[in-house]
């Protein structure tokens, strides 16, 4: 793209002033659009973190009666008790709303949105019609996953799997019907809103980086993006088919999941309910539902990795050790990503034979990932690290990453698997992975870039407060689960004092519910400062963070067309501490000095 | 000075986590549930291998990242060390932690394949059906004569002709029981009562989960899945109450004996709770049997 | 935020292990109901009538109380304490005056609760006939239940106290485990165990109830299906017949094959499922003595003006003394008859003799099953494998069990066959064959029903006629 372009779009632009309505509810700016995900992702994030705490008041007092809610949500005849269908639906719907309406939203959607022409140096995204879409999509499903809460029956409550035929079944569970196709219909949308990301990120970043933006001189984020969104280009239509075939035997009565209940008798019989004899195949859902989630799992933390490698480079003022391992690490995650979804089902009833296989694509998946920590080991040393909210934020999501990654294995591990399958560990685990990493990420990204989304700087102490409490009281809901998870405790359970060999570890049960309603609680205190620096925050100037990659040129927050005059690159985006300069950074777009070498360095 | 504090917090947490596994161990009911079966002992010690390496691995990573974090506080005025990595060490860190991996995940071939490979199962002492269901286990225990009739020529990895048909087909004298898993203790360590059972589902998924075996296999509708485990380190556990007439297991072994379910199945998930009854001996258990044939035929109140 | 310095940080940092003192506390309520809960009065119809035409296909999850409102439609009588049904007709009386539409259809009729269809042109009397005593009914109702419902809920909560503290009100409750201590101990098993599917009243109706078909069991009308007394059924109006203990303890430790009703064998016979039993003795006489008082009141032969109290007594003392005291005595528990030697018996213990004699009993129960006075295929078209629907007592919906499947609800023994022959099922369709039949042609069908399953066990003419063409 030829600068003459960008000076006439940007002149265009001046001329156009939108109003309200176009600029910031039906807008085609992707920042504006990438906000907009972030707020409704941060709005579902307490919707989500509500329904988690419903979860942990159950487990940890399982007899009792949920304080003041109890008499009102079941009055009468329930007894004011929590009955056991509604306590499924409290985990399947935290666990739908924070992966499809929190995680990927924000990772994906707003900070893919926000960072990629900015860091890339373009006026915006490829597509910003389709962009303006991606975002609308999401309502559908905010709708239909919103309204399943008041359909009769409840919300889906199958797991946020919806392995059939439970899920399939309408007399299966009351959850299994009206809410769970609402909730079909909504993870379809959302598949729209995703794929349309997803066309839009990898074409964006393929054709409109800014002269001199090399490939291998994109900030890790955007490498992140890049490969997160060819990874659910590549996966999402198969989800989306699963979606539909689900829909269609919850519909239209065809049986693509309903099996015989035996081979050669007729359906299978919940009461006085009889399923026609269908011939399908519950484990085919699981087959295509994980080849879709098990590349998700690394959408939810690749885009995460990116920002947080940007983040630590930045205010440990040091280059990133290792650009090109870390780009092909990343690459390497979700390329093996592709071929370890049977990891999902090695107790299934899957043949055996295949868990062998995908037992040792799934250990060797560790590489990559343990290579992504070396480095990041490797640029924090012989740093100068400033503490910051963001780099504290982004240092908890190293360190909780390892214990995520680490505990991984042995569920990898078939044969310690059996043991451990659905139990507490991979309830551990998956936390540490999808809360401890993902979520701290996206803390640290949203102090970082809030500067540049609105201007202001956010409030450092508070941020550090925020923080400190998160991580500690992070670590006693979620490590714990370690322990209940070596003691075999089984996931999804109303009631675990059922069970004569949890009795000992009810009191980690209540231990890390007491835990999990603070953590709540300080979420408030981001919530606060959140609002309160939107309005009333410092002034944040153009680059506060003294960072070198390219956002940080455009004026704060960057208006319609991002740039004031199109930005060159110069060199790769981590030269900090570089000889070269004489402040500690030197951005991508500042010339060289004459007569200097070109910095160009793969390692 | 202060900066470092992070280092110390960081460090605090994560020694704590740490400090968290080193005494779980040791606190009663915190840690694996005593093994009972004896390809248990292979799926402990693998654990434990696991353990060993990613415990190692931690404690290395987190431990060069709170030093980094407590040595390199920023020093106003300092530029960083600047270097863009070190291929030597790339490859050093790929290398070995890949030589690690692949150790681990060869060393879980065997185990797995010997505990659910079709093909590697061993010859079964005891056979019977289980099905499972919105919300409990149905079991199907063939007669003594039965069961010796269904082992009679069962070679490794190859049921009988004999068993195959009582699967599909059940018999008058079957014994049905909801929740109760029967077995007995083999004759010494070295022959446990190998068990070997057909597990359907009659309606969704379940699980069906021994912690104490170490065994989990999915109930799927539409498929029947062989499954083995046995008793080998299980000691008799259950005695002959003559007040009820009938079996209980001793109160201080019931956390030993739970039959549990292990994959979402409805509102009921958690209600599906069985228990594992090991009798002292083949006689026992036959005694047993013949009780419960006899009070499934009962005809007088 | 400049006002908020690093100090008020760290002081509100001070204050938050307080909250979590404070959070530690509040759920703390334990594992009963709480003190000031009390029974909720009775507010949805009781099933007075039956429709005459059998349903057809299943009610949708969730739409049990839709399903029960529905009934006077297919032509069925409810009485409806909150007067909600006839309100539903009122509406569509008027709609119909309103729009002058005279028309009816026959299912118009039922809908509309009239008589007989009328006339077109006498259709506009019929239905403001209607109207009006569709209105004066909603006013006795409304009404009646102004003065009726407090006074019953008081006299019930006198006799029967709160979930948190059940007691039986009568004389000799504690005799028969009755006691307020097994019952406090009962309600705390039952909230924790069966609530969300039977209710706080024992109505069958908790949160997970109408999702569940069977329908979980409704205790307030006095029945269970599966039990072995010789009292005289009949409904809740006039029969006798409850559950013996032994029969509840059975159910609740075999659970019920085919239905959501799990098996609680697990529970401590003594310490759990002993008093479990004693309170839904409870909640079944409660809810029995609240359906029958109201039942006298509102119903077409009812008493609007009775007194609550002395009614409420009255019902209670019969449904004790007529109903759970004899049918807790072994005095009333069905006999067996004489057992013949090969009943009860594996294959492998039937000597040869037994062998050909109990192949002669299958080969008369047969022919008691399709064509002797049983005729129990009238009901169990082709052995249960052709069923239709029926409505149950409760207005819910049964079907006649499949003989060839092997499940049965009951309990398999020998001897639950014999009993459910001997005095049917409770509720349901099926009825008792004591008075048609001796006990030595009950124990021939039970031989019959014990071998169907088997292809194998059944003689080969009578295979043949279970299993011929087409039927394999």
């Amino acid at each position: 793209m030829s600068s003459a372009d960008h000076a006439h779009i940007a002149t265009t632009h001046e001329h156009h002033e939108l109003g309200f309505l176009r600029k910031y509810i039906f807008s085609e700016d992707h920042k504006i659009i990438g906000i907009q995900f972030m707020f409704s992702g941060i709005i579902m994030f307490f919707l989500g973190g509500l329904l988690a705490l419903g979860v942990r008041t159950q487990l940890g007092w399982p007899h009792a009666e949920i304080p003041l809610l109890g008499q009102w949500l079941w009055p009468g005849n329930a007894g004011h008790r929590m009955p056991p269908e509604f306590y499924n639906m409290l985990f399947s719907m935290h666990a739908s709303v924070m992966i499809f309406l929190v995680i990927i939203p924000l990772l994906t959607g707003a900070f893919g949105n926000f960072t990629i022409p900015l860091m890339i140096g373009a006026k915006d995204m490829a597509f910003p019609k389709l962009n303006m879409m991606s975002y609308w999509f999401m309502w559908p499903a905010f709708a239909t996953l919103l309204a399943s809460f008041f359909v009769d029956g409840g919300a889906a409550a199958a797991g946020w799997t919806s392995y059939p035929t439970l899920a399939d079944v309408e007399f299966a569970a009351p959850n299994s019907g009206w809410g769970q196709r609402l909730w079909l219909i909504g993870l379809i949308s959302i598949g729209v809103s995703s794929m349309a990301g997803s066309v839009n990120y990898i074409t964006t970043i393929i054709n409109m980086r800014a002269p001199g933006m090399t490939l291998f001189r994109m900030p890790m984020t955007i490498w992140a993006m890049f490969i997160t969104a060819i990874l659910q280009a590549m996966a999402l239509p198969v989800l989306t088919v699963a979606l539909i075939l689900q829909l269609l035997d919850k519909t239209i009565g065809t049986c693509f999941f309903l099996p015989n209940w035996a081979p050669g008798q007729g359906g299978v019989s919940i009461g006085n309910y009889q399923t026609p004899p269908g011939g399908g195949q519950p484990l085919l859902w699981q087959h295509l539902f994980w080849f879709y989630s098990h590349p998700a799992v690394y959408i939810m933390i690749l885009p995460a990795m990116g920002m947080v490698s940007d983040i630590i480079a930045t205010f440990a003022r040091k280059p990133i050790f290792g650009y090109r391992p870390m780009v092909y690490s990343l690459a390497g995650i979700a390329g093996l990503g592709f071929i370890v979804w049977g990891h999902h089902m090695f107790q299934s009833g899957m043949d055996p034979r295949l868990g062998t296989g995908f037992m040792i694509a799934t250990i060797m998946i560790a590489l990559p990932s343990a290579v992504k920590v070396f480095n990041w080991l490797g640029t924090l040393w012989g740093s100068n690290i400033h503490y910051t909210t963001p780099m504290l934020n982004a240092l908890a999501f190293v360190s909780m990453f390892v214990i995520g990654g680490l505990s991984g294995i042995f569920m990898a591990a078939t044969p310690v698997d059996i043991a451990i399958h659905d139990t507490y560990f991979i309830v551990g685990h998956l936390h540490y992975v999808l809360f401890m990493s993902s979520i701290f990420g996206i803390f640290a990204a949203i102090y970082y870039w809030f500067p540049k989304m609105f201007g202001r700087m956010m409030n450092d102490t508070w941020g550090k407060v925020h923080f400190v409490l998160t991580f500690l009281f992070s670590n006693g809901v979620f490590f714990p689960m370690h322990i209940t998870g070596s003691r075999l405790h089984p996931r999804r359970y109303f009631d675990p004092t059922q069970y004569r060999f949890l009795d000992e570890v009810q009191g980690l049960n209540t231990f890390m519910s007491i835990c999990a309603i603070c953590l709540g609680l300080v979420q408030l205190i981001f919530l606060v400062n959140f609002a309160y620096s939107l309005f009333r925050g410092p002034k944040g100037g153009l680059n506060p963070w003294h960072s070198n990659t390219l956002e940080w040129t455009a004026p704060s927050p960057p208006p319609h067309g991002n740039f004031e005059t199109p930005p060159v690159v110069y060199r790769g985006p981590y030269e900090y501490g570089s000889p070269e300069s004489d402040k500690d950074y030197l951005p991508q777009t500042e010339p060289p000095r004459p007569g200097a070498a070109p910095a160009t360095h793969a390692h | 000075m202060q900066q470092k504090l992070w280092a110390v917090l960081f460090g605090g947490v994560l020694a704590a986590a740490a400090g968290l596994f080193v005494v779980a161990p040791f606190i009663e009911g915190w840690w694996l549930p005593k093994n009972l079966c004896s390809f248990g002992p292979e799926v402990d010690h693998l654990f434990y291998l696991i353990l060993a390496f990613t415990g190692f691995f931690y404690l290395l990573t987190e431990g060069i990242m709170v030093y980094a974090m407590w040595k390199y506080v920023a020093r106003p005025g300092e530029k960083s060390a600047y270097t863009h990595g070190s291929h030597k060490l790339e490859m050093l860190w790929t290398v070995v932690p890949a030589l690690i991996l692949l150790f681990i995940a060869f060393a879980q071939v065997s185990a797995w394949s010997d505990i659910k490979y079709q093909s590697r199962m061993p010859a079964p002492d005891q056979v019977f059906e289980l099905t499972a269901r919105q919300f409990e286990w149905r079991f199907r225990y063939p007669t003594a004569e039965q069961n010796a009739l269904m082992l009679k020529g069962w070679e490794k990895g190859k049921e009988t002709d004999e068993a195959a048909a009582w699967q599909r087909e059940p018999h008058a004298d079957d014994i049905h029981l909801v929740n109760e898993v029967h077995t007995w203790k083999g004759p010494d360590k070295d022959h446990p009562t190998r068990v070997r059972f057909y597990l359907k589902s009659r309606d969704v998924i379940h699980s069906f989960f021994l912690p104490n075996m170490r065994i989990k296999q999915d109930a799927l509708p539409g498929k029947v899945i062989p499954v083995w485990f046995d008793s080998g380190f299980a000691d008799g556990n259950c005695h002959y109450d003559e007040k009820a007439n009938t079996w209980v297991v001793d109160p201080d072994k019931v956390s030993q004996s739970e039959l549990a379910c292990a994959e979402l199945c409805g509102w009921g998930h958690y209600k599906m709770r069985g228990i594992v009854y090991v009798h002292e001996n083949k006689a026992d258990y036959e005694k047993w049997l013949a009780h419960a044939s006899a009070e499934e035929h009962r005809t007088k109140p | 935020m400049a006002g908020l310095t690093k100090k008020t940080a760290v002081r509100a940092g001070a204050a938050f292990p307080l909250v979590l003192l404070g959070l530690l506390t509040l759920p703390g309520c334990g594992d009963s109901y709480p003190k000031d809960l009390n029974y909720p009065p009775r507010t949805d119809p009781i099933v007075i009538e039956l429709p005459k035409v059998q349903p057809t296909y299943l009610d949708a999850p969730g739409q049990l109380a839709h399903w029960i409102d529905s009934i006077p439609e297919k032509g069925g009588r409810l009485i409806d304490p909150t007067a909600g049904v006839e309100k539903v007709q009122l509406a569509k009386v008027e709609e119909h005056l309103s729009k002058s539409r005279f028309d009816l259809s026959d299912e118009e009729v039922h809908e509309l609760g009239l008589a007989s269809k009328p006339e077109k042109d006498s259709a506009q009397e019929a239905l403001e006939a209607r109207r009006d005593s569709l209105k004066k009914r909603i006013e006795t109702i409304t009404a009646t239940m102004k003065g009726v419902a407090p006074k019953l809920s008081a006299v019930l909560k006198d006799r029967f106290g709160t979930p948190a503290a059940p007691k039986v009100g009568v004389d000799d409750a504690d005799a028969f485990g009755l006691d307020t201590t097994t019952l406090a101990e009962g309600s705390k098993l039952y909230r924790r165990h069966c609530l969300h599917c039977h209710g706080l009243t024992g109505d069958g109706r908790g949160p997970t109830g109408p999702w569940v078909n069977p329908h979980p069991r409704d205790y307030r009308q006095g029945q269970f299906k599966f039990t072995s007394t010789t009292m005289s059924a009949g409904g809740f109006t006039s029969g006798s017949r409850k559950a013996r203990r032994e029969d509840l303890l059975r159910t609740l430790k075999q659970g019920i094959e085919g239905t959501s009703m799990p098996s609680f064998a697990l529970l401590d016979e003594q310490n759990e499922l002993r008093p479990l039993i004693s309170y839904v003795i409870h909640l079944s006489m409660r809810g029995q003595v609240e359906l029958s008082v109201l039942n006298d009141i509102l119903g077409r032969e009812g008493d609007p003006d009775a007194d609550v109290e002395e009614l409420a007594d009255k019902k209670l003392k019969a449904i004790w003394n007529a109903g759970w005291k004899p049918s807790f005595s072994a005095a009333h528990a069905i006999e067996v008859g004489t057992v013949p030697s090969y009943t009860g018996k594996t294959l492998g213990q039937l000597s040869p003799d037994e062998k050909v004699q109990l192949d002669e009993s299958i080969k008369r129960g047969f022919q008691q099953f399709t064509t002797g006075t049983a005729s129990c295929r009238s009901c169990h078209n082709d052995f249960g494998r052709a069923n239709d629907y029926r409505y149950d007592e409760w207005g819910t919906i049964s079907r006649p069990a499949n003989l060839t499947a092997g499940l049965y609800r009951g309990g398999r023994r020998p001897l639950d066959l014999y009993y459910r022959i001997h005095s049917g099922i409770n509720g349901a369709g099926m009825t008792a064959f004591s008075g048609a039949l001796r006990p030595e042609d009950i124990w021939d069908i039970v031989n019959f029903l014990e071998a169907m399953p088997y292809k194998n066990m059944l003689p080969p003419d009578v295979k043949a006629q279970v299993y011929g063409k087409g039927k394999d």
